[in-house]
C-alpha cells in the first residue's frame, strides 16, 4: 500500500525519458520506411545531402546483424524484401531532426510489388511459419462413432498497446569502442546483445541503461532492442551521440499490436449432447516477422481447452506471417484460446440444455481429472469455490434466470424499445514465468550484497511494472534480514551493474524474482553468522522437481504455479445503438498469498479495464495504416460510467509459506469470455466474436434471423 | 516572438514561434519536467497544465495564445497543503499512479477539488477520463478524488 | 495550411472583432482552438495566415440566462456551460455535453466553435437543432439571427458571408415531456429528439438525425404527421414512423449503411415509444 511519502516522492521524482537526453553534438535519427506491405526494393534515390547528413542503409549492416528472439528474427534494416509498411529501409542522421524530416520526405524508393496478404483468411498454407500440436485420448475414434458434431467458428481482434510513452533510444559510440545505451526496456539484456551486433563488438561492451517502462503491457518487450540498434548503428556511423524518438502517431503506425486470432472448434457429441471429443485449431496472425513464436504457440496450445476436462482432444496452433506489423506478443497472450474454449463450454452448455454454473462444476480440471496435457494438479483446484465466491457476490444464480425469462419472453425484436441484460460466468488461470522448459534457458538472476555499512542491495535487470512489487521486495528484505527499510536499495538497472534477469514478462518479476530474492535473503542470512559483510550472493532460476514438461509429447505442467480466477460480468444493450454497457465486473482470484492487496487490486482493475476494451471495442485496423490513427481508438473501457468493480481474493487458506503467484494478466483469460457469455444472454446470439462491438452484434443478429 | 507569461507565480519570458506548443515550450524551453508530450493531439492527458486556473492540455495551446496567461503545473504546488490533500487522497484511495502519470493525476485532483468541494461522482467518473494511462483503474481514480476531496473540507473546517 | 509568419489578432470588444473582419474578411476565428490547429509534429501547431482571436472580448465568454433562453457568448467553453447547464437548460442538452469532446478539451473547446465547424456534423448540432437554437451573426455595421439548422441544411449557401462572425448562440429553456441523445460509438451518428404535448396529445415532435458526412436529417412532414396524435402511439403508428425516418435517410445519404439505417429507426422507435408512457 502507497505511503504518502511515496507519493510525495512519485511526484518529485523526474523519471529520466531518452528523449530528453541532450549532448553536446548530438545527432538526431530518423527511420526511413516501406510505403510498401509487400515488395523487393530496387533502388533508393536520396535527394543531396547536406554535408553533416547521413544516409545509412542495410548495406552498412554486419553480415550477421540481426534482432533474434529466441529462434525469431526481425531484420534491424530491411535489405531487399520489405514485409509491411513501415518496415525500417534506412536511417537519416544528422543534426537537425526537422530537416531530417523533411528529407524523408525528398527520398524516393523503386519498389517491385508483390501481392501482400492483410488477413487469416487470405492467408494460404504457405504462411504458416510454425504449427504445434498435441493429441490426447483417441479424438480420432470419438468423432467416427460421434451421433452428431458441433462447430464453432470465432475470432479475436488486434490491440494497441498504448504504452505511457512512445519509444526512444539514446545510444553513444565512444572512442574507446564502448556503447553506451539508454531505452525503456522491459529487457535490458536483449538491448545489449542486440546493439552489440548491430554495432559488432562485444556484449561486455555495451552498456544499457535501461528505463522504467511503467504499464509497458509487453509492448516494451523486444521492440526497443530495434529502436536502441538504430539508434547505435547511427551513432556508430556518424561518429556522434545519437536520439531516436518515434513520435506517437509514428509509433502507432509501426510498433507491434496484438495479434488476431481465428479458431475453429468442433466437438463430437453423443446422444445426449456431452463432449467425447473436441478438435481445436487455432491460427493466429503473427505479422511479418513472428517473435517468440514458440512460447505462443504452446501457451495457447494449453489454454486451448480452457480450465476443463476432456476425454480426447486434437489441438493445433499455428503461427501465420502475414504483411501485418509484428504483431506479438503483448499481456495476456493466451487471451484468445481462453475466450474460444469457454465459447466451446457454452455451445456445449447449450446442447445438454445445462445451468452453466453447474455444467462448469462437472466439467472444471481437478487433482483427480487432468486437461489435454496431463497437467499435474498440486493441492485442491480452487476452482469451485472461486465459481462460487464469485456467483455469490453478483448474485448470479438470480439474475442469470431473470434475464432468461426475460430474453424468452421478448415480445419485440432486439433493437426495439427494450433494454436487453445478460449475465456471463468464465473461469481462467494465468500461467507463470516461460511455459515448459523455457524458463531454464532464460536467465533467471538475481544478486544481493549486505555492503559494510549495513546497506543491502538488490540487483536485477527485473523492472515489474507494479510499483508495489518493488516496494514489497524492499519490505521483504528489510523483514528477513532485520534491516532498517530505508537501507535496502535497488541498484541502478544498468547492463554493467545488475545481473540479467530475463525479461520481465508473464509475472515473472513475482513469480520468478521474487522467489529468487527469498532464497537470497536466506542465503545472507546463513553466511552472516560466519562471515563478516561485505558478502555478495546470486541466485538462478532453478525448475522445481514438480514441475516436469515432457517437450516431445507436449504433456506435462507447464508451469511451476498457476493463478486461478472466476469472473462474471453483467452487460445492458443498448437497443438503440446495439452498444453493451457494462454495468458490473465481480472477479473472485486464487493467487496464492496476496503480499499486498492494494497493490493488488489496482493490478486487477486495470487489467479488467484493459481486457474489456480488447473484447468490446473496435480497434487500430493494423493493415491499412498509412495514415496516423486517432490515439485513445480501442483503449477506453466500454463503461458509460465505471460499473460495480469487486475484486476478492481467496486466500484466508495460505499461509506465510504460500508462494505469491503473478494475477496481473489474469482478468485477460476470463474476463472477455464472461462479456461475451453476457452479450450471448443479452442478444440471444449463438456465437460471438471478439470484439463483439455494436456492429458484429447487428450482423450477427441479421444472419441469424 | 517573445512570449511573457506567469509559470508557478514566477515572471517567464520565452522566445518561440507563435504556434509552438505550449506542452513543447514548458518542456525544453523552461525545464518543467513534469508533463509530456505523448499524444499531442489532446487525448492521452500526458501534458495538462493548469492555465488561467483551468485544466487544460497543453499540447493544443499555441503559444501565442500563452501570451500573459497564468500557468501553473505540479512543481507549482510543490511545499502547500493542496498538494498534501492530493497525496493524502492518494493515500488512503491506496492508489498509486506509474512515474509516467502521477504529477497529470495529481493536478488533475487538485483542480477538481479547488473547483468543488463535493464533486459529483458521475461527473468525475467522466473527468478521470481527463488521463488516460492504464496503470490505473477510472474508478480507483474516482476514488482517490473523493477522498483528497475529503481532506481538503476537512482542512477547510478547522 | 502552411504559415510562415502568420498575422494574429487578439481584440477586446466586439467592435474591434468586426472591423478586424471587414479588413481581413478571410481570417479565420480562433475560439477554443481545438478545431482549427492541426498538428505540425510534436514541437508546433500550423497556424492559418490570419487569424482572429476571440478571447480578448470579454462579452464573448459570458454565459446570460433568462425565463426563456440561455445566451451563449462563442468563447465560452464547454466546461464553463457544464457548470451552469445542470437543473436549468434541457436534459438533452446536459446529456449531450459530455460527449462533444474528450474531458481534457471541455475548457478550450467551444460550443460555438463546434457549431460552426462545417466539415461534418459535430456532436452538439442536433441536439441545438431539435431545441431549436439559433445563433447570433455580426459584421461591421449590423448584425442577424439565424437558426442553427441553416449551418448544416444542406443549403449550398454558406451560413457566413465574408466578414461575418457568430458571436452568440442563444438555446430555447422549454420544457419537453420526452428528451431523448444518443452518439454512436464509432461516431457515425448523432441522434436527437423532443416531444411536448398536453392531455395525451402530442402537440410538438423534433427527431434529428446528424450522421459523420456532414448530413443532417430531419423529417418534417414525419413530424407535423405526429402533432395532434393521441398518445401514447401503438406498435402499429411507431414502426410507420421508424420506416418512414429510415427511407427519408437512406434517400438523403446514400453513405448510410444498413446499420447506420437500423440504428436509425431503433432510435425513432425507442423515442416514440416513450412518448405518453
Amino acid at each position: 500500500m502507497p505511503t504518502a511519502r511515496h507519493i510525495r516522492g512519485l511526484l518529485r521524482t523526474r523519471q529520466l525519458s531518452p528523449a530528453d537526453i541532450r549532448v553536446d553534438g548530438m545527432s538526431s535519427v530518423v527511420v526511413v520506411r516501406s510505403e510498401k506491405a509487400h515488395a523487393r526494393i530496387i533502388r533508393v534515390h536520396p535527394p543531396e545531402l547536406p554535408p553533416d547528413v547521413r544516409l545509412i542503409d542495410g548495406s552498412m549492416l554486419p553480415a550477421r546483424a540481426t534482432l533474434r528472439v529466441y529462434g525469431d528474427t526481425v531484420p534491424i534494416l530491411a535489405k531487399e524484401t520489405v514485409r509491411y509498411v513501415g518496415e525500417p529501409i534506412a536511417l537519416l542522421v544528422g543534426p537537425d531532426r526537422e530537416q531530417l524530416f523533411a528529407l524523408r520526405d525528398q527520398i524516393s524508393v523503386v519498389y517491385e510489388e508483390y501481392e501482400p496478404t492483410f488477413s487469416l483468411d487470405t492467408a494460404d498454407g504457405s504462411a504458416v511459419v510454425a504449427t504445434i500440436e498435441r493429441v490426447s485420448g483417441n479424438p480420432d475414434e470419438a468423432f467416427e462413432h460421434a451421433t452428431r458434431t458441433l462447430e464453432r467458428d470465432c475470432s479475436t481482434g488486434i490491440q494497441e498497446h498504448f504504452y505511457p510513452e512512445s519509444h526512444s533510444a539514446y545510444a553513444n559510440f565512444r572512442r574507446d569502442g564502448r556503447i553506451e545505451v539508454t531505452c525503456t526496456t522491459q529487457w535490458p539484456y536483449h538491448v545489449r546483445r542486440t546493439v552489440a551486433e548491430t554495432a559488432a563488438v562485444a556484449a561486455a561492451r555495451v552498456k544499457v541503461y535501461a528505463v522504467e517502462p511503467g504499464p509497458a503491457l509487453d509492448g516494451k518487450l523486444w521492440y526497443p532492442s530495434l529502436v536502441a540498434a538504430h539508434a547505435a548503428l547511427a551513432s556508430r556511423q556518424s561518429g556522434r551521440p545519437c536520439l531516436l524518438r518515434l513520435d506517437r502517431s509514428e509509433d502507432l503506425l509501426v510498433t507491434p499490436k496484438r495479434a488476431t486470432t481465428r479458431i475453429r472448434q468442433r466437438a463430437a457429441l453423443d446422444a445426449e449432447g456431452h463432449a467425447k471429443a473436441i478438435d481445436i485449431d487455432i491460427r493466429y496472425d503473427a505479422g511479418a516477422y513472428p517473435v517468440l513464436t514458440d512460447e505462443t504457440l504452446r501457451r495457447l496450445m494449453i489454454a486451448a481447452v480452457g480450465a476443463y476436462r476432456v476425454a480426447a482432444a486434437h489441438v493445433r496452433v499455428s503461427a501465420l506471417r502475414t504483411n501485418t506489423v509484428p504483431t506479438g506478443p503483448m499481456t495476456g497472450i493466451e487471451a484468445p484460446a481462453w475466450f474460444a474454449a469457454e465459447e466451446l463450454a457454452a455451445g456445449l452448455i447449450r446442447e445438454t440444455q445445462s445451468d452453466p454454473v453447474e455444467w462448469k462444476r462437472r466439467h472444471v480440471i481437478t487433482p483427480e481429472a487432468s486437461n489435454h496435457i496431463d497437467e499435474q494438479l498440486s493441492g485442491r483446484s480452487p476452482v469451485l469455490r472461486l465459481m462460487d465466491e464469485a456467483a455469490q457476490a453478483s448474485d448470479f444464480h438470480r439474475k442469470f434466470s431473470a434475464f432468461e425469462l426475460q430474453r424468452k419472453n421478448r415480445t419485440t425484436a432486439l433493437g426495439a424499445v427494450e433494454v436487453a441484460r445478460g449475465v456471463g460466468m468464465a473461469i481462467g488461470s494465468q500461467g507463470m514465468g516461460f511455459s515448459g522448459r523455457t524458463e531454464e534457458q532464460v536467465a533467471g538472476n538475481v544478486q544481493l550484497q549486505l555492503d559494510d555499512e549495513g546497506v543491502v542491495w538488490l540487483y536485477t535487470s527485473s523492472r515489474p511494472a507494479s510499483a508495489g512489487l518493488q516496494s514489497y521486495w524492499k519490505q521483504l528484505i528489510s523483514e528477513r534480514l532485520g534491516i532498517e527499510p530505508d537501507n535496502v536499495r535497488l541498484a541502478s538497472c544498468d547492463t554493467d551493474t545488475v545481473p540479467d534477469s530475463g525479461p520481465t514478462v508473464f509475472s515473472r518479476a513475482l513469480s520468478v524474482h521474487t522467489r529468487l530474492i527469498e532464497q537470497a535473503c536466506n542465503a545472507i542470512l546463513s553466511r552472516r553468522a560466519v562471515q563478516r559483510p561485505p558478502i555478495t550472493v546470486r541466485r538462478s532460476y532453478r525448475r522445481p522437481k514438480r514441475q516436469q514438461w515432457d517437450h516431445e509429447t507436449q504433456s506435462g505442467t507447464p508451469y511451476p504455479g498457476r493463478s486461478w480466477a472466476a469472473a462474471v460480468v453483467e452487460v445492458e444493450v443498448d437497443p438503440m445503438t446495439f452498444e453493451a454497457i457494462v454495468r458490473g465486473v465481480w472477479i473472485a482470484i486464487d493467487a496464492g498469498r496476496i503480499l499486498d492487496p492494494a497493490s493488488a487490486r489496482q493490478t486487477v482493475l486495470s487489467t479488467i479495464n484493459h481486457a474489456l476494451g480488447w473484447a468490446a471495442r473496435r480497434q487500430v485496423p493494423a493493415m491499412h495504416m498509412s495514415r496516423p490513427v486517432e490515439t485513445g481508438v480501442g483503449f477506453d473501457p466500454p463503461f458509460r460510467y465505471e460499473p460495480p468493480l469487486y475484486v476478492g481474493f481467496a486466500d484466508d487458506h495460505h499461509t506465510e509459506k504460500t508462494p505469491a503467484l503473478g494475477l496481473g494478466e489474469l482478468p485477460w483469460f476470463c474476463v472477455p469470455a464472461a462479456y461475451a457469455h453476457a452479450l450471448a444472454q443479452a442478444t440471444g446470439i449463438d456465437s460471438i466474436s471478439l470484439p463483439a462491438g455494436p456492429l458484429p452484434v447487428y450482423e450477427a443478429l441479421e444472419r441469424e434471423r | 516572438m517573445r512570449v511573457r507569461f506567469t509559470l508557478n507565480g514566477k515572471e517567464t519570458h520565452v522566445e518561440c514561434d507563435p504556434g509552438d506548443r505550449l506542452g513543447f515550450v514548458l518542456r525544453e524551453h523552461c525545464n518543467v519536467r513534469s508533463l509530456r508530450l505523448d499524444c499531442a493531439i489532446g487525448r492521452c492527458g500526458s501534458c495538462l497544465v493548469l492555465f488561467e486556473g483551468l485544466i487544460v492540455n497543453s499540447c493544443i495551446v499555441p503559444m501565442f495564445r500563452a501570451v500573459g496567461a497564468d500557468i501553473m503545473t505540479v512543481e507549482g504546488l510543490y511545499g502547500t497543503q493542496s498538494l498534501v490533500d492530493v497525496e493524502r487522497g492518494f493515500e488512503r484511495a491506496s492508489f498509486e499512479p506509474c512515474q509516467y502519470c502521477a504529477c497529470a493525476k495529481a493536478l488533475l485532483t487538485h483542480a477538481i477539488i479547488s473547483e468543488t468541494a463535493e464533486p459529483r461522482r458521475q461527473e468525475l467518473a467522466v473527468q478521470a477520463q481527463t488521463v488516460r494511462c492504464r496503470c490505473t483503474s477510472y474508478r480507483q481514480f474516482v476514488e482517490a478524488i473523493e477522498l483528497a476531496a475529503e481532506h481538503r473540507r476537512a482542512n477547510d473546517e478547522r | 495550411m502552411t504559415s510562415g509568419n502568420p498575422r494574429i489578432y487578439i481584440p477586446h470588444t466586439n467592435g474591434e472583432l468586426t472591423q478586424l473582419l471587414r479588413r481581413h474578411p478571410d481570417a479565420r476565428i480562433y475560439a477554443g482552438g481545438t478545431g482549427l490547429l492541426y498538428p505540425d509534429g510534436v514541437r508546433r501547431l500550423t497556424l492559418p495566415p490570419v487569424l482572429i482571436a476571440l478571447y480578448g472580448v470579454e462579452d464573448l465568454r459570458r454565459i446570460a440566462r433568462t425565463d426563456q433562453h440561455l445566451d451563449v457568448g462563442a468563447n465560452a467553453t464547454i466546461r464553463a456551460i457544464s457548470r451552469v447547464a445542470h437543473n436549468v437548460v434541457p436534459q438533452l442538452l446536459t446529456d449531450t455535453l459530455p460527449h462533444i469532446v474528450p474531458p481534457g478539451l471541455r475548457n478550450l473547446a467551444t460550443l460555438v466553435g463546434n457549431v460552426c465547424t462545417l466539415e461534418r456534423v459535430m456532436t452538439s448540432v442536433p441536439t441545438l437543432i431539435a431545441l431549436g437554437a439559433i445563433v447570433e451573426i455580426r459584421r461591421a455595421g449590423g448584425g442577424r439571427w439565424i437558426p442553427v439548422a441553416r449551418f448544416h441544411g444542406g443549403s449550398t449557401e454558406a451560413p457566413l458571408a465574408p466578414g461575418e462572425v457568430v458571436t452568440r448562440l442563444r438555446i430555447p429553456l422549454d420544457r419537453y415531456d420526452v428528451q431523448l441523445f444518443r452518439k454512436t460509438e464509432d461516431t457515425r451518428l448523432t441522434m436527437a429528439a423532443i416531444a411536448s404535448g398536453s392531455k395525451r396529445t402530442i402537440e410538438n415532435v423534433r427527431i434529428v438525425i446528424g450522421s459523420s458526412a456532414a448530413t443532417v436529417l430531419r423529417n418534417r412532414e414525419l413530424e407535423a404527421e405526429l402533432a395532434g396524435r393521441k398518445a401514447p402511439l401503438g406498435r402499429r403508428e411507431i414502426n410507420q414512423a421508424a420506416e418512414r425516418m429510415r427511407f427519408a435517410a437512406r434517400a438523403a445519404d446514400p453513405t448510410f449503411t444498413s446499420f447506420d439505417l437500423y440504428r436509425i429507426a431503433g432510435f425513432v422507435t425507442t423515442f416514440l415509444y416513450r412518448v405518453g408512457r
